[in-house]
């Protein structure tokens, strides 16, 4: 579904990032892992057609990212990107009806009957039907998360790429969230890349996860074979002590 | 808010403001040198009158002045707003990217070439300044342009820039010619009061080809008033739309300008007063900024011809004399923008 080969893309203040190979399968629900500058956001931002001077190759269901247009690419890829604010008060539903726009024609200039079902479907799934008029601006850190979730899911696309989609959750709604993606992810046969700082639902998250430092790739595979003591105390200096949960086999990080 | 109005559901109120405007030009065109009747204008205006004195006052330059104010009110406030959703600051004006000050150079240095040189140029007044100040504007764009990207920043700060150039060569300008100039910086400070029919036709043309501009994309302005990115993400080339709008923007408010000269506060003030109260959804916010501007400016304009008569004002000191309060407590309030 994704696939990267020998990508190459530097900022010009100098950081660049080198990603050699990835493979995302379809269906596949896949985590990036790695310390704060690691170039994970700069990663999701390429493949998101933000940022665009990259060389090698970056296919996406076989065919290369540069042959899309924007509004092509919007139906295969949907993003909640790690931070997002509204200047102007726009409420909610404006916000979410955004992800609409790679399915509507021109001079059509309100939303169909269809689209204000997929925006009531999607608010209910994150639990903010109520703010549906309230001004996106005022609402909280985690709550503008939720809907800029629910406005992944509206976009109705294949791939579905998360920039810490969960960083200013409260535990009990990271459960929820990353239970109901998954959930969605799987029945859907979604592909799903994402961004994660919280180690431990990373690894209950995803299939496979990907290490990154300073622009590379580290480290990929199964959290069985990335959780490792040493591997964690190279990447982000920690020292841990890894066991394995109790219910679902996976492996989880104690901080020592 | 409810989300019917942000789409249809408009149709009352507009027809109401509709309505207003149109008793607005009516009792506005009734004020002057010479009071007439709302009476006598309205039979003008169907066509009705039998005095010929009046109609002729009143369909030859009272209307055409009060009509071409509210388009000109309507152009400007229209601009601003487009402006400000699309550079995502509440602050923008329509003159930040540099129209004022080229349609200033321009005026000034067709009035030293003509009086100075005595050069009759067959553009004119208007001509000179008009593309002087589509120009500056271009000026502005190349420097600002970074590869195929045009960043709103650096777009502000060119804008500020080539303000300051063309504005420092106005000032050496008239301090060289300062006798010959002086009508200039009253023209400069804004006028409608030559405003004739045929001016008012293209003034007409340009706010319905603007308006129509700004309908077909407001889905595509609203999601760039919520940033690039997220204009990415919905799957618009944020850079073309961004281009297409600033250029009818910038053609629309250089015109206006070499008509009316420089009138400020309306393209600022009246698109926030707009979204204060009807949100920023771009169609809403663009329609009502339609109505709001053409009032405020026809309201500025007889204060500007009825304050000190018969001595009349220049338009831009009364719509900055009313202006700057209201932009202060705005501003003030700026949690809601
Ligand atoms: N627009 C930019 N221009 C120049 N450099 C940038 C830009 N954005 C990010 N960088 C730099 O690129 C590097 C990688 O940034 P990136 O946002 O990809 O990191 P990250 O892995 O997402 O970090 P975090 O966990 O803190 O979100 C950083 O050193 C950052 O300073
Ligand atoms: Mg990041």
């Amino acid at each position: 579904m994704i696939n990267i080969d020998k990508l190459k893309f530097t900022y010009n203040n100098g950081f660049s990032l080198n990603v050699d190979e990835l493979d995302v399968k379809k269906g596949d629900i896949v985590s990036i892992i790695g310390p704060n500058g690691a170039g994970k956001s700069t990663l999701i931002k390429i493949i998101s057609k933000i940022l665009k001077n990259y060389t090698g190759r970056i296919m996406i269901e076989d065919k290369e990212l540069s042959n899309y247009s924007y509004k092509e690419i919007s139906r295969k890829i949907a993003i909640v990107p790690q931070e997002f604010n509204t200047t102007f008060e726009y409420d909610v539903e404006s916000v979410i009806s955004t992800a609409r726009l790679p399915y509507s024609r021109r001079f059509s200039f309100f939303e169909t009957q269809e689209d204000k079902k997929i925006i009531n479907e999607v608010l209910e799934l994150v639990g903010l039907v109520k703010y549906k008029n309230k001004p996106f601006s005022l609402l909280s850190g985690g709550e503008k998360q939720k809907v800029m979730i629910a406005r992944a899911f509206a976009q109705k696309t294949p791939i579905l790429l998360l920039d810490e989609f969960s960083s200013h959750l409260d535990p009990g709604y990271t459960q929820n969230l990353l239970k109901l993606v998954k959930t969605m992810a799987e029945k859907e046969r979604k592909t799903v890349l994402a961004i994660f700082h919280d180690i431990n639902s990373a690894a209950l998250f995803s299939d496979k996860i990907v290490v990154m430092k300073d622009g590379e790739i580290k480290y990929q595979g199964s959290p069985k074979e990335v959780f490792k003591e040493s591997i964690m105390k190279e990447i982000f200096d920690i020292e841990v002590y890894i066991i394995e949960h109790p219910l679902n086999k996976i492996p989880q990080i104690l901080y020592k | 808010m409810k989300s019917t109005q942000k789409q249809g559901g408009q149709l009352p109120l507009v027809l109401f403001l509709v309505f207003i405007s149109l008793v607005l030009i009516i009792v506005f065109a009734s004020f002057g040198s010479v009071k007439v009747e709302a009476k006598d204008v309205f039979l003008s205006l169907i066509g009705r009158q039998e005095n010929e004195i009046y109609k002729n006052l009143i369909v030859n330059i009272r209307l055409p002045r009060v009509i071409g104010t509210f388009l000109v009110g309507a152009i400007l406030a229209v601009s601003g707003n487009v402006l400000q959703l699309l550079v995502q600051n509440p602050l923008a004006d329509p003159y930040m990217l540099g129209i004022s000050s080229g349609a200033s150079f321009g005026a000034v240095l067709y009035t030293a070439l003509n009086s100075i040189y005595g050069f009759t140029l067959f553009l004119g007044l208007e001509g000179f300044s008009f593309l002087f100040a589509v120009l500056s504007t271009f000026i502005v764009l190349i420097i600002a342009r970074q590869g195929k990207k045009l960043p709103i920043l650096s777009l502000i700060l060119s804008g500020v820039i080539v303000s300051f150039l063309f504005n420092s060569f106005t000032t050496l300008f008239t301090v060289m010619y300062w006798k010959n100039l002086i009508h200039v910086n009253l023209w400069l400070m804004g006028s409608t009061g030559n405003l004739a029919w045929s001016s008012n036709l293209k003034l007409l043309i340009i706010l319905l080809v603007q308006f129509f501009i700004v309908l077909i994309f407001s889905k595509e302005l609203n999601v760039l008033a919520m940033g690039e990115e997220m204009a990415v993400y919905s799957g618009i080339n944020p850079e073309s739309i961004k281009m297409l709008l600033i250029l009818t923007t910038v053609l629309s408010v250089s015109f206006t300008v070499s008509q009316v000269g420089i009138i400020g506060f309306v393209g600022l003030i009246i698109p926030h007063i707009v979204r204060m109260i009807k949100g920023p959804y771009s169609f809403i916010s663009n329609l009502y900024s339609v109505f709001f501007g053409g009032i405020f400016l026809m309201f500025a304009d007889f204060l500007a011809r009825t304050l000190f008569a018969p001595t009349e004002l220049p338009i831009g000191v009364v719509t900055s004399i009313v202006g700057a309060p209201i932009f202060i407590y705005v501003m003030r309030r700026k949690e809601r923008l």
